[in-house]
């Protein structure tokens, strides 16, 4: 029998797409970690980021044709995937989540501070680099955005700023984030 | 209706799902259609997946989870027949002839739906059966996923045991040797329990099927060497019989060699 480990992720997906459900373990080991990472990361919950994760390579399974190779590669397609839904589920607990952070307020920055700093230290180098190269108020309102699961109007209520500004330093801040990977000769994740 | 101008302005932040969800749909409708905006949008995704690209060890046993859920109902067909599923093509009034439903390629598998829908006229049977059947064969060279689906097979089949109202059904061989066990649901799953059905060489597979008011109806092809399979009969009438024959790789339409194995359910 072939060895799946050689075997390409559009050639996964096509497989896929023929009920082979031993390329879907394969695609869950080369990508479930990221993806769960991610929902994780957004969630800060480990059932609901599993819930994600299953929804995620579930999707795959029965809609195989959405995965289109000519658009990035599958570990991102399945990462837009992972954090869409995260986000599903932050904004459905919205207000549940509100009034926990309200009452934890100083515990949810620290624990923010630390997942912040593991994460970092997970990231390729170049994007390490990147992030670093971005003025400070850029990077913090990409991450809010991103990390937290909130609109850009969200974010501009955390900090305080009109929502005009924010919207500017998330466009420029991801501006910059693309022409420093162009730099860096970063591709798309793998 | 977005316009460009204003849809252009919005890809940095729609990228990072930083939109509500109004403007998202709205955005999104006008990406469909602008192959620019569509192309931004792709590179901007790119950027942000670079922020999430860690990866964290997941969970033990979300695999298993995700395995016991592959088969909970059948693939929706999107493409090349969007709106026609197996279970529509019945709807349609035709009476509905046998369908492969794994291991051959989607357009082959598109081949044999309107083959049996073509022939649907010299077809006498009403039986609509919907089945999908899953295969999740433990020669895996993935060592460790190989476990994982051996154990998300066995916890199936335990929990079908489990289920009030299963039934087994023993198939055997013309000389009354027992070749494989399924365990069957009242809700149209079935599994395979054991299996002594020996490893076929060359580009053969085995196939299962069910009688149905006497005509074979494929329940799916089970691969050279069959360990864990299941499948998920819907539709009001349920088979008498179920067989085994030898089949080439992808399978066949209707029996091409007499049954290997047989047992009525």
């Amino acid at each position: 029998m072939e060895d799946l480990q050689d075997v390409s992720d559009a050639q996964l997906v096509t497989r896929i797409a023929r009920y082979d459900d031993v390329a879907l373990a394969e695609v869950f080991r080369r990508h479930g970690g990221a993806v769960f990472g991610l929902a994780r990361r957004v969630l800060n919950n480990n059932a609901e980021a599993e819930d994600v994760t299953q929804e995620v390579l579930l999707k795959l399974w029965n809609q195989p044709e959405r995965f289109d190779p000519s658009r990035g590669s599958l570990r991102s397609f399945l990462l837009t995937q992972s954090h869409a839904r995260a986000v599903d589920v932050v904004r459905s607990h919205e207000a549940r989540r509100h009034r926990e952070f309200r009452d934890a307020e100083a515990t949810a920055r620290a624990a923010y501070d630390i997942q912040h700093e593991v994460w970092d230290l997970m990231m390729r180098e170049e994007v390490q680099r990147a992030l670093r190269e971005i003025p400070v108020e850029e990077r913090r309102a990409i991450e809010l955005a991103y990390f937290d699961g909130l609109t850009y109007v969200k974010v501009a209520e955390i900090l305080g700023e009109p929502e005009g500004t924010v919207k500017g330093r998330i466009r420029n801040g991801m501006k910059r984030m693309r022409r420093l990977l162009s730099d860096y000769e970063v591709q798309g994740v793998e | 209706m977005m316009n460009h101008d204003e849809a252009y302005e919005l890809l940095e932040l729609a990228a990072l799902d930083a939109l509500d969800a109004s403007t998202t749909a709205a955005l999104d409708a006008h990406v469909s259609g602008c192959p620019r905006c569509r192309s931004e949008l792709d590179e901007y995704r790119r950027v942000a997946t670079h922020l999430g690209n860690a990866v964290e060890p997941p969970p033990a046993t979300l695999w298993n989870s995700i395995a016991l859920r592959l088969h909970e109902r059948p693939r929706e067909m999107t493409s090349p027949l969007p709106a026609r599923a197996p279970g529509n093509l019945a709807e349609s009034g035709s009476s509905i002839a046998p369908v492969i439903a794994i291991s051959a390629g989607r357009s082959t598998w598109t081949k044999r739906v309107r083959s049996a829908v073509a022939s649907a006229t010299i077809a006498a049977a009403a039986a609509i059966v919907v089945l999908s059947l899953s295969l999740a064969n433990a020669d895996s060279h993935v060592a460790r996923l190989r476990g994982q689906l051996s154990n998300a097979g066995a916890v199936a089949v335990a929990a079908a045991l489990e289920t009030p109202g299963h039934y087994e059904v023993n198939l055997t061989s013309s000389t009354h040797k027992n070749l494989a066990q399924f365990v069957m649901l009242p809700s149209g799953q079935g599994y395979l329990m054991a299996s002594s059905l020996p490893r076929l060489a060359g580009a053969k597979t085995y196939q299962l099927w069910g009688i149905v008011k006497g005509r074979p109806v494929s329940l799916g092809v089970m691969g050279e060497n069959p360990r864990h399979v299941s499948f998920t009969m819907a539709g009001s009438v349920q088979p008498s019989v179920l067989a085994v024959t030898v089949e080439p790789a992808g399978g066949s339409s209707t029996p091409s060699t007499s049954p290997v194995a047989t047992g009525k359910v």
